[in-house]
């Protein structure tokens, strides 16, 4: 069933106008019991295509997406290549209509389509059209911003449609574009946490639903590539002049991709009573912050420990019982050479049996979608029973006591999935997800 | 659920630097000058009224991470520290349990705008300096860093309601026990690529700039006579399938009725509010309701966040014994919060 099906059912009732569920604050119900929250619709857009199945064989081969740069001149920059999505011309069907889907800057485009599929898997629409939205992203509808930048500087330029390059450039436009889409009332958290921003989203989302707050939410995240960001990584030397190859004894950088990825949440007693499949299960959830630059990680990954021991520790899992860690794993010296730190130093003795990669190898670093992404990888993994290799990396860094898995997986029964995001300003969240049996 | 309260509040805005000088500004209706943000277009300059100098050099500002930080962050140091020591929260780091949500509508838009300049001109040569200070979570983590606060800290991004919204996110980290104390925060900073996108939805808009800091936490200060309780934050009412003004009553109706006439609103509007009389009080009155953006100028998030502050101002200055903050958004959604002394 696709999510624009449910416009035409006879039980369909446009909830705009409805009071909404609560309110935000207070919004905790008394006897707080915390409740269990199940996975029951997952979308995906990355360089690999859009949906589930391309992404997923692309994953478990460990193939890579990259090709140059088309969607701006590159050709003063040190590095001229990155994972850009083709997107389609045609966009989901949905409440928005052609002229507004038209007007949609590429990201929420991108947006669209993860929400999309995760909707119709999910089939949470039939119970409830009061979603609220959280998503994580650092550009918004960059492109958009640029356009008006580059209009307002011009002499005697006209300010023609420079409005509606302000309304769809704003990080909310997106958000709200996806709510009038699928009709959802909200309401919508965007959580700028830099490239930690998708994983603090869902991590957002399942409190709320884990503390009563809600029976359900959208959560995920969305970035596009954009020439600021482009040429700010490229001017702090932070790209890759050769290929992206995480926890490499010679890694030299890291790759840029962009992509969307949406995860529907509920309670795992509404999935159940509603008879929803469920993908899988998030148990844990660790937030914490950096403080030792605005850059680059504490060289012994100090919050990358705490998020991670916080996210294990709520599930009451041990290291040991991790069967693979999805690493942010960016590919440069800092980043990988912190995370192998604190994943050494958090798992101990347990480091040398878990298996552990980086998806970046694939399809770069998507900024505000990478942990929403690798959410939907997480899931992959715990269904489909592979573990995505980081075929790139030749010389393992002998920093790394972990396995750095290198080789397709396809016969890999794992129960808990543990999925690290870290980014600048030191925002460090960690999801712990287990397998639905 | 344990309640929650209002433990300081600090502001810094084109009144001056601290909570006084914006509340004494609004109290007696001061005129403040505009400035002009010159376009590189040849075009009539924006005005703006932009944040004085502080009055005395602060001590955080020679901590590392403001070296090439933009003015946002100094703002909201600025706004946070002043919450911080109001609400006897030390600044020294020892507070472990203190979590910090930050809420900016364009965020660091100087440095983000200088260097795609820079980009536009030779992207081989864009300074990398400036690039990091562009992220919408640089003053949050600036923050963070000078209190050592590795606890939650969140950015969140929107319309200018997002910091009653901001305001809720802290309160129920509070009542699930993740922070024990909350730094809710929102700032921007004046230029003049902001006005040329405000201004396009509201022609003659002055911009501001600054930010504004309320300090949540589960217990009142220990020396508050009347301690402050944040009472509600009404959901967020999207402005889609319905007008501003229906989504405006629909956050207030929310909040339930107010408890009478020692009830201040403090809204972001211009003209009448649903709330407020037709007619306004005469001078010598006590005031009923206030907007700051009326006379600061549209502050985008910083504007909704001196609300906030004006709120728990008044309560602290026993001006009023409830206080309601309402938003109407500029495009996405309407909200509002309630604030009350605890009696008893």
């Amino acid at each position: 069933m696709r999510s624009s099906d449910y416009l035409t059912y006879p039980w369909f009732i446009p909830s705009f106008t409805a009071k909404n569920c609560s309110v935000l604050f207070p919004s905790l119900p008394q006897h707080n019991r915390p409740r269990r929250v199940v996975i029951t619709g997952a979308g995906i857009v990355t360089a690999f295509g859009m949906g589930w199945r391309l992404n997923a064989d692309g994953f478990a081969q460990g193939n890579r997406a990259f090709r140059e740069v088309s969607l701006f001149d590159v050709s003063r920059q040190r590095v001229k290549v990155a994972a850009e999505v083709s997107l389609p011309n045609h966009l989901p069907e949905t409440a928005l209509g052609k002229r507004a889907s038209a007007r949609l800057e590429r990201a929420a485009k991108m947006l669209l389509f993860a929400a999309d599929e995760a909707l119709a898997e999910s089939n949470i629409a039939r119970v409830t059209r009061s979603l609220p939205i959280v998503l994580g992203t650092t550009s918004g509808g960059m492109m958009l911003g640029e356009a008006f930048y580059r209009k307002a500087v011009q002499a005697g330029g006209s300010t023609r449609n420079q409005a509606e390059r302000v309304s769809h450039y704003l990080a909310q436009a997106q958000a709200i574009s996806l709510a009038e889409a699928f009709q959802l009332s909200g309401p919508v958290t965007i959580i700028a946490n830099a490239c930690a921003a998708g994983g603090n989203a869902i991590g957002h989302a399942w409190e709320m639903i884990r503390h009563g707050q809600s029976n359900q939410a959208l959560a995920g995240g969305y970035d596009g590539l954009s020439q600021l960001v482009f040429a700010g990584f490229d001017s702090l030397q932070a790209l890759s002049p050769t290929i992206c190859r995480p926890f490499d004894q010679h890694r030299d950088g890291l790759a840029l991709g962009e992509g969307a990825a949406v995860l529907i949440l509920e309670t795992l007693e509404q999935a159940e009573k509603r008879g929803a499949a469920i993908l899988a299960e998030i148990v844990g959830y660790g937030s914490a912050t950096d403080c030792h630059h605005l850059t680059q990680p504490h060289p012994e990954g100090e919050a990358a420990i705490r998020t991670m021991a916080d996210a294990c520790r709520m599930a009451e899992v041990m290291p040991e019982e991790i069967g693979y860690i999805n690493a942010h794993g960016t590919g440069t010296a800092l980043n990988d050479g912190a995370e192998a730190a604190a994943i050494n130093t958090w798992a101990g003795a347990a480091a040398a049996q878990i298996q552990v990669s980086s998806t970046k190898a694939s399809i770069g670093h998507l900024l505000g979608a990478a942990g929403a992404v690798e959410a939907v990888i997480s899931t992959m993994v715990l269904k489909e029973g592979w573990i995505p290799p980081t075929r790139t990396t030749q010389t393992v860094d002998p920093a790394a006591k972990f396995k750095l898995v290198r080789e397709p997986q396809t016969d890999a029964k794992i129960n808990y999935v543990l999925s690290n995001s870290f980014g600048f300003g030191g925002s460090n969240a960690s999801l712990l997800f287990r397998r639905w049996a | 659920m344990s309640a929650v309260y209002l433990r300081g509040v600090g502001a810094v805005s084109p009144a001056g630097w601290g909570v006084d000088s914006l509340y004494q500004a609004i109290l007696h209706g001061h005129s403040l000058q505009t400035k002009e943000l010159n376009r590189p277009s040849g075009r009539k300059p924006h005005q703006a009224r932009l944040c004085p100098p502080p009055p005395f050099r602060p001590s955080w500002i020679a901590h590392p991470r403001l070296r090439r930080s933009s003015p946002i962050s100094q703002y909201a140091l600025g706004a946070a520290c002043e919450a911080l020591e109001m609400g006897g929260i030390p600044l020294d780091g020892s507070c472990a349990e203190m979590g910090i949500v930050v809420a900016v509508f364009t965020g660091c838009v100087q440095y983000s705008r200088r260097f795609y300049q820079e980009v536009l001109n030779d992207p081989s040569t864009a300074s990398p300096l400036i690039f990091p200070e562009t992220v919408f979570n640089a003053p949050a983590s600036h923050l963070g860093a000078f209190l050592k606060c590795a606890a939650a800290n969140y950015t969140l991004v929107g319309d200018t309601g997002t910091f009653l919204a901001a305001a809720a996110v802290a309160a129920n980290w509070i009542q699930m026990g993740k922070v024990k104390h909350c730094i809710v925060l929102g700032a921007e900073e004046a230029d003049w690529l902001t006005a040329e996108g405000v201004t396009l939805f509201k022609r003659h808009s002055i911009l501001a700039e600054g930010s504004g800091a309320i300090l949540l936490s589960n217990a009142p200060h220990p020396a508050a006579a009347a301690p402050i309780r944040l009472i509600s934050v009404s959901n967020e009412f999207l402005y889609a399938g319905r007008t501003p003004e229906n989504a405006l009553q629909s956050s207030l109706q929310e909040l339930g009725p107010s408890s009478g006439p020692e009830t201040i609103v403090i809204h972001s509007g211009e003209g009448a509010h649903p709330l407020l009389p037709a007619t306004p009080p005469k001078p010598a009155e006590k005031p009923v309701g206030w907007s700051p953006q009326q006379l600061l100028g549209e502050g985008l998030m910083a504007g909704s966040s001196w609300q906030a502050v004006l709120a728990g101002a008044a309560l602290m200055r026993r001006d009023a014994r409830e206080a309601i903050v309402s938003i109407a958004g500029l495009h996405q959604h309407a909200i509002a919060a309630k604030f009350a002394l605890e009696e008893g």
